[in-house]
């Protein structure tokens, strides 16, 4: 028996989760997911000098082992030894690990322990890649309401006010040329000292910057948390994950968020398999170009 | 041995996707109750929280002290941004919330306290505000304790009325050797019971 789902069925979601994936598809996939860690490791050896020999053996390793995925066998082989690096940078940075890297290490896992069609048991780690993308953008939009800086826009306001780092830069170089564009009184053109201490402090930002902040904040949440539950249904899936790939974009360029824009879009493209192809190894590229620009 | 590994190999192959996909599903809403009933930072544990909350960067952490005996105003101030790491010190008194002054640390001293102040930003384990304390009274009061000494962490938070304030509070005050936790509180309505208190004093 099938109960609703948000417009699908239990039943409808299940069986696209045990799908088939096209080999191409999967190829692409695990070039540009396995690819982004080589990448990562790659520029943190630039970073470090070639004279540090951790760095170099990390990223030695990582690259062999990508030369190694395109085989069936080394692919397991190759996810099992990057998992382990991944594991020993948790562990290492531990507990003030980055939250994406518990994401990569999942993805690592199912694809170290494989899938095999022939035996219909488990799912395929494209599948695991779709679902576990939709499930941490639902939670990610979900999270914004609870903890209550999205509704009002308190979260980009306080960012636009009191950050000197680049989103912060981002953000007020984007509301600076609205104002230009509309005539509107500019906002601050640097980051305001933050008050410190128990005591409270007027904000110094024009009305209509806070409106836009505020309608940007809600738009953001209730995508992240609404997208993914329309991607369940079969019709409605691919307009809600190009929906998530804009937002993705829009949130790499706001936030510089680099790293896991790579993995989210690597596990959104493959929503689109006759695409997926040409696609893949384009956003490969600009997003390597623009980490490089980011994180050298 | 190697059927043994084949059988454990093909069991993670079957239920390793499920398995991932479950923990992806459960584990967020898990981390949200538990970042909300124990104030660590959304950043932290892997709850998928990022960008939804201030994060340890942007949180403040607060010494209030009340002590009868006056202070010695040596050194610096802390209520100044560039020593926002190492967390700000107030006095509380008849005469308000006033800025405690820390003595000159040299960089050793400087780092070790800014680390505590980090990980009470980002994990806010209760350990770490008793070391904190802890310096305080070693340091500020040669190890003869204030009355009264609260240990916070507040979130910023901007209001409707576009007042930047931090207001929600969260932390433990000790009084005579015991720690009390004062849970999420209103910040004026906490400091003014720490003023009532202090003003009691002889």
């Amino acid at each position: 028996m099938t109960r609703p789902l948000f417009g699908a069925s239990t039943g409808e979601v299940g069986r696209w989760l045990r799908s088939a994936v096209d080999p191409i598809t999967f190829a692409w996939f695990r070039r540009m997911f396995l690819g982004k860690l080589v990448l990562f490791d790659v520029l943190a050896l630039m970073r470090r000098g070639p004279a540090n020999k951790e760095a170099l053996l990390e990223t030695g390793i990582a690259a062999v082992c990508l030369a190694f995925s395109e085989t069936r066998r080394g692919l397991h082989v190759s996810a099992a030894i990057l998992l382990l690096l991944k594991v020993t940078e948790i562990v290492g940075s531990f507990p003030f690990t980055i939250n994406h890297a518990f994401f990569d290490a999942a993805l690592l896992l199912v694809l170290a322990c494989g899938y095999d069609e022939r035996d219909g048991r488990g799912l395929h780690p494209v599948r695991v890649a779709q679902a576990g993308i939709l499930i941490v953008f639902f939670h990610a939009g979900l999270q914004k309401v609870v903890h209550g800086y999205y509704t009002d826009g308190q979260w980009l306001t306080l960012r636009t006010l009191y950050h000197d780092g680049d989103m912060g830069g981002r953000l007020r170089r984007l509301l600076r040329a609205v104002g230009q564009q509309a005539g509107l009184p500019l906002p601050l053109a640097g980051a305001a000292p933050r008050s410190s201490g128990l005591a409270e402090a007027p904000v110094n930002l024009p009305l209509w910057a806070w409106g836009a902040l505020r309608r940007t904040s809600n738009v953001v949440w209730m995508a992240e948390a609404g997208l993914p539950l329309l991607a369940l249904h079969p019709v409605l899936r691919s307009a809600a994950v190009l929906g998530l790939l804009i937002l993705e974009v829009g949130i790499v360029g706001l936030t510089g968020e680099i790293s896991f824009g790579f993995t989210v879009i690597a596990c959104l493209l493959v929503f689109f398999p006759r695409v997926t192809r040409w696609a893949s190894p384009v956003a490969m590229v600009l997003l390597a170009i623009v980490a490089a620009q980011w994180k050298r | 041995m190697g059927e043994r590994l084949r059988r454990l190999h093909a069991l993670a192959r079957a239920h390793a996707g499920v398995a991932v996909l479950a923990m992806l599903f459960l584990w967020p809403p898990i981390h949200m109750g538990l970042a909300r009933q124990y104030h660590f930072s959304t950043w932290r544990y892997g709850g998928f929280g990022m960008y939804a909350a201030p994060d340890a960067g942007d949180r403040e952490v607060h010494i209030l002290v009340s002590s009868c005996p006056a202070i010695e105003a040596a050194g610096e101030p802390t209520s100044t941004s560039h020593d926002r790491h190492l967390g700000f010190y107030h006095r509380i008194g008849v005469r308000g919330v006033t800025p405690l002054f820390l003595p000159r640390l040299d960089e050793a001293e400087k780092l070790a306290l800014a680390a505590v102040v980090k990980n009470i930003r980002s994990l806010a384990r209760p350990a770490d505000f008793e070391r904190l304390a802890d310096w305080v009274d070693a340091r500020l009061f040669e190890g003869r304790p204030p009355a009264l000494i609260g240990v916070f962490l507040s979130d910023p938070h901007l209001d409707r009325h576009a007042t930047l304030a931090y207001s929600d509070l969260w932390g433990f005050v000790r009084e005579g050797g015991q720690w009390t936790t004062l849970g999420t509180l209103r910040a004026r309505a906490a400091v003014e019971a720490m003023q009532r208190r202090a003003e009691a004093c002889p």
